[in-house]
């Protein structure tokens, strides 16, 4: 701890102190010096007008001394930082040694916090901070359930949605999707797979601002003539045209 | 001060750290210690000893504190680290080998040093 605070001292001492000091010691230097000119027989006077001949000019002197200084605390203070990184990174090293169980729960403990932290913020800048990857994005809403007697729910009944369809004046569009994943059975010439898929009804690209790469967009109309449309997203639609692509 | 020798650059740093090594010293002393042990004939400026301090300090050879002078002054006293001392040793040694041949080489006359 004793480091550390010879460390602060020496960024924090700072211009005034420096200057102070070096003020002080040339103030000492000059009485010093005209006493012994004085007590060998010189007059006051004169002894001064010596001494600070001897000492070079005043001014300059002062400025030359000071900036000295600076550069002696700012040497000093690099030097005490590494010397006491050095010191803490040896005390860590002979800790762990003398007790590594200790020292990996330690270590552990860092992990999970830092793991946790990383997280949370993921989460808050996914959620709060970055925009939603939809142009517009802050014209989206989501609605959601309250009953009379109490929370919101985080779902929306299929018939109070087209109660609202019906009754809105504030929305542009609206959709609603399940918040429950469907994995979809996929199958091609080379047999079949399943893909994580999501339940979306209304105009629900339309809401979101996305307008379909290719084909058909799944308006109402267009689901009424065949229930069982699915939309690809364009990643999923490359991958598997790659897959399929015969190796050359 | 025109009759005096002209110092020799690093001369001034390897003079305070020898001081030094016989006792700690403010610069005032240093200034009457290499006045007096040169008989005149070394003189510097008096400030310039304060910067060299300084630059000694930084180094880490020598290392400063304030005390009081035997007429009840205050001043700042230098002392050597040890750092400073083995510094010193090194520096010391150069300096004669130095001398040495330059010494040889201005005695040479016309020809190689013999």
């Amino acid at each position: 701890m004793k480091a550390y605070r010879r460390l602060a001292h020496l960024i924090w001492r700072g211009r005034k102190s420096r200057s102070r000091e070096t003020d002080e010691e040339i103030d000492a230097h000059l009485e010093m010096r005209i006493a012994d000119l004085v007590a060998a027989g010189m007059s006051e006077d004169e002894a001064r007008r010596w001494a600070l001949a001897r000492f070079g000019d005043l001014r300059k002197a002062r400025r030359r001394i000071r900036s000295a200084a600076k550069r002696r605390d700012r040497r000093l203070a690099r030097v005490e930082l590494a010397h006491s990184v050095r010191r803490d990174l040896r005390v860590a090293v002979r800790r762990f040694r003398s007790s590594p169980a200790r020292a990996v729960f330690g270590i552990c403990i860092f992990g999970v916090g830092i793991g946790l932290t990383t997280v949370m913020f993921t989460f808050v800048d996914n959620v709060l901070v970055r925009p939603l990857p939809f142009p517009g994005p802050e014209r989206l809403v989501a609605l959601f359930s309250v009953p009379e007697d109490g929370p919101a729910f985080p779902w929306v009944s299929m018939g109070n949605w087209y109660d609202w369809q019906r009754d809105n004046r504030t929305l542009e569009s609206s959709a609603i999707y399940s918040s429950q994943p469907r994995d979809v059975t996929v199958r091609d010439e080379d047999g079949a797979f399943t893909a994580p898929g999501v339940s979306v009804f209304g105009a629900f690209f339309e809401t979101l601002g996305m307008p379909m790469v290719a084909g058909r967009a799944p308006t109402e109309s267009a689901v009424a003539d065949d229930p069982d449309m699915v939309v690809v997203s364009e990643a999923f639609w490359r991958n598997v045209r790659a897959e399929r692509r015969p190796a050359t | 001060m025109s009759d005096t020798l002209p110092l020799l650059k690093g001369t001034l740093d390897l003079l305070i750290l020898k001081a030094l090594s016989v006792e700690p010293m403010h610069g005032y002393g240093l200034s009457v210690w290499m006045e007096r042990g040169s008989n005149g004939q070394i003189l510097v400026e008096d400030s310039a000893i304060y910067q060299a301090l300084r630059r000694l300090e930084g180094k880490r050879f020598v290392e400063a504190e304030w005390g009081v002078t035997e007429n009840n002054r205050r001043a700042r006293y230098y002392r050597l680290t040890a750092l400073g001392r083995r510094h010193l040793g090194d520096e010391a040694r150069t300096w004669r080998q130095y001398v040495h041949w330059v010494g040889e080489l201005l005695e040479a006359g016309d020809g190689a040093p013999s």
